[in-house]
């Protein structure tokens, strides 16, 4: 089961503390010593998907229908194709899906894994927005900002030296790389200067 | 109108007529997709959007983790080890010979003193620990083809080292039903006056019961080796019956695990009186495993499980715990405008 946790955190999208967190809580959770092996081992599959929808929510900056539609149908289908794998009789995996699923428990525990998993990390990360933001984080308030209507006379004033600045920023990047580098937003800062 | 640059009107204005029709029908088609024009949603994490999300985690945690602690405080276990109690005081030094020697009675007897109420159904379990059935060649040692069709009798691919006794094959073969479980277990309430009747139809999964295993396959030619690994079958049922066989066959995920031996379908009051009288068959002396025995009632969330309960509610406690922490950072340090300039040389500027 660690070999699974394993290939799904090579993936780069379950850091090593969430895999941590998914084995931990499957075995805690499942300690009651009835559990067979092909129970443990889809608890913490699960856990990792579950994780992993959540994970690259949290990675992506502007939602669409299509990321929308990606992230949540891949969520789905997991359970889609291992309900009809557990409808397959001659499998060790016959019915597992089934009882999972028709258990509180398992539901309770991927409640556990996302909470767990998912806590420290949005923690973390709205904390390095907050109080040290990069040039992206910037970008973003201010993107955010010029939607408001109600923007002080004060604030435009400073949000238009931020975005010149930012400008000549990017520019310099640009420069520095490939003709092919394309600066994130700088046609929305451009106008705003 | 003709060009403006052109020299003679009538070939220049024939070409530059097609070379327009050829670049409008290889336009591709406008579509907000392609354009990347579509509506978006670009969420950042503000202050006010954290602590509520943090506080509506915690509200929903914390409930879901008393009621799974409840739920786990209402069942009722009772644990028994009895591999060392049930063993003469003369051989507690040589317990494998005690095990092995089959001229000794095995029967011991133990008591419970039932220390709540216990609601129907109440599930019988024998325990084991550092019994590791998920050892990788114990759980490859068996043949599914065997166990499901009579056909394959023969079929003993993989079983080894316990495929064939004396030229046979052995059905069913493998190491896995080779150590079957063999401890008995029957229940009296008072002082010998009642005898609890032990249900033991259903203790297997149906799909297991109906698929896996044959209504056709008769145990034949089993525990007929130089070694005895564990319980008889009876060789006049077939598999499908044989839901002790099933049982155990399922593999279990953990060296410490518990399986099903049967059910009893009768309240118990506290202060009952249990009287327990097994047959101490299995040999866990061999590995210095131990063997329990478990008498359990279940809730919705299962048998007695304290840790989903505790991490839940401790994660809501953190989760509330955080946004009284955010609040107050937003309070004492609150987000000015001057917050969101950046500092910057004014010869950056310039250049």
């Amino acid at each position: 089961m660690m070999f699974l946790i394993n290939q799904y955190r090579q993936n780069g999208k379950i850091k090593p503390n969430q895999a941590l967190v998914v084995f931990l809580t499957t075995i805690c959770a499942y300690s009651d010593e009835k559990s067979e092996i092909e129970e443990l081992s889809m608890v913490a599959l699960s856990g990792c998907i579950w994780l992993q929808a959540f994970v690259v929510t949290l990675d992506t900056n502007s939602f669409t229908y299509p990321q929308i539609i990606l992230i949540w149908g891949n969520f789905i289908a997991f359970y889609m194709i291992n309900l009809i794998v557990s409808a397959v009789p001659t499998l060790q995996m016959y019915t597992i899906m089934f009882r999972l699923c028709s258990q509180p428990s398992y539901w309770i525990t991927m409640g556990l894994i996302v909470a767990v998993g998912m806590g420290p990390v949005l923690a973390l990360r709205y904390f390095r927005n907050m109080f040290r933001p990069n040039a992206i984080n910037i970008l973003q308030q201010i993107e955010q900002s010029n939607g408001h209507t109600h923007t002080t006379r004060n604030m435009e004033s400073r949000i238009i030296s931020a975005g010149s600045y930012l400008t000549h920023l990017l520019a310099d990047s640009r420069r520095n790389r490939g003709a092919t580098y394309q600066p994130l937003l700088s046609d929305s800062v451009a106008s705003d200067g | 109108m003709p060009p403006v640059n052109s020299d003679g009107a009538g070939p220049s204005s024939g070409e530059d007529g097609s070379a327009a029709a050829v670049k409008k029908r290889n336009r591709p088609k406008y579509h907000r997709f392609t354009q990347q024009e579509l509506q978006a949603c670009k969420p950042i994490l503000i202050p006010q959007t954290v602590i509520l999300v943090l506080v509506f985690v915690g509200l929903i945690f914390i409930p879901i983790g008393l009621a799974c602690i409840a739920a786990s405080n209402k069942v009722v276990e009772l644990v028994d080890r009895y591999d060392t109690k049930c063993v003469p005081r003369n051989m507690l030094r040589n317990k494998v010979a005690f095990i092995q020697n089959s001229s000794i009675d095995k029967t011991c007897t133990r008591v419970f003193k039932v220390p709540k109420d216990m609601k129907k159904p109440i599930y019988i379990y024998y325990q084991l620990d550092k019994f590791y059935q998920n050892h990788r060649r114990y759980v490859k040692s068996l043949n599914d083809m065997q166990l499901r069709n009579p056909k394959k009798v023969a079929d003993t691919q993989y079983c080894s080292p316990e495929a064939t006794a004396n030229g046979r094959p052995i059905v069913p073969c493998g190491l896995i039903a080779w150590s079957l479980f063999n401890d008995t277990y029957s229940f009296t309430r008072g002082h010998g006056n009642e005898t609890l009747r032990v249900n033991k139809d259903g203790i297997s999964w149906k799909s297991e019961r109906n698929r896996r295993f044959g209504k056709n396959v008769y145990p034949k030619n089993f525990q007929n080796g130089t070694l005895i690994g564990g319980g008889q079958l009876n060789p006049s049922k077939p598999l499908s019956e044989q839901e002790d066989l099933i049982v155990w066959m399922r593999i279990a995920a953990l060296p410490t695990f518990r399986k099903l031996y049967g059910r009893i379908d009768m309240d118990l009051q506290a202060g009952d009186r249990v009287e327990v009288t097994m047959q101490n068959n299995y040999n866990s002396y061999s590995f210095n495993g131990k063997k329990s025995l478990v008498l359990s009632t279940a809730g919705w969330l299962g048998g007695k499980n304290a840790f989903l309960g505790r991490a839940y509610a401790i994660v809501g406690l953190a989760c509330f715990l955080l946004a009284l922490l955010l609040a107050l950072l937003y309070f004492v340090f609150p987000m000015r405008e001057e917050h969101l300039s950046l500092h910057y040389t004014p010869a950056r500027l310039v250049r």
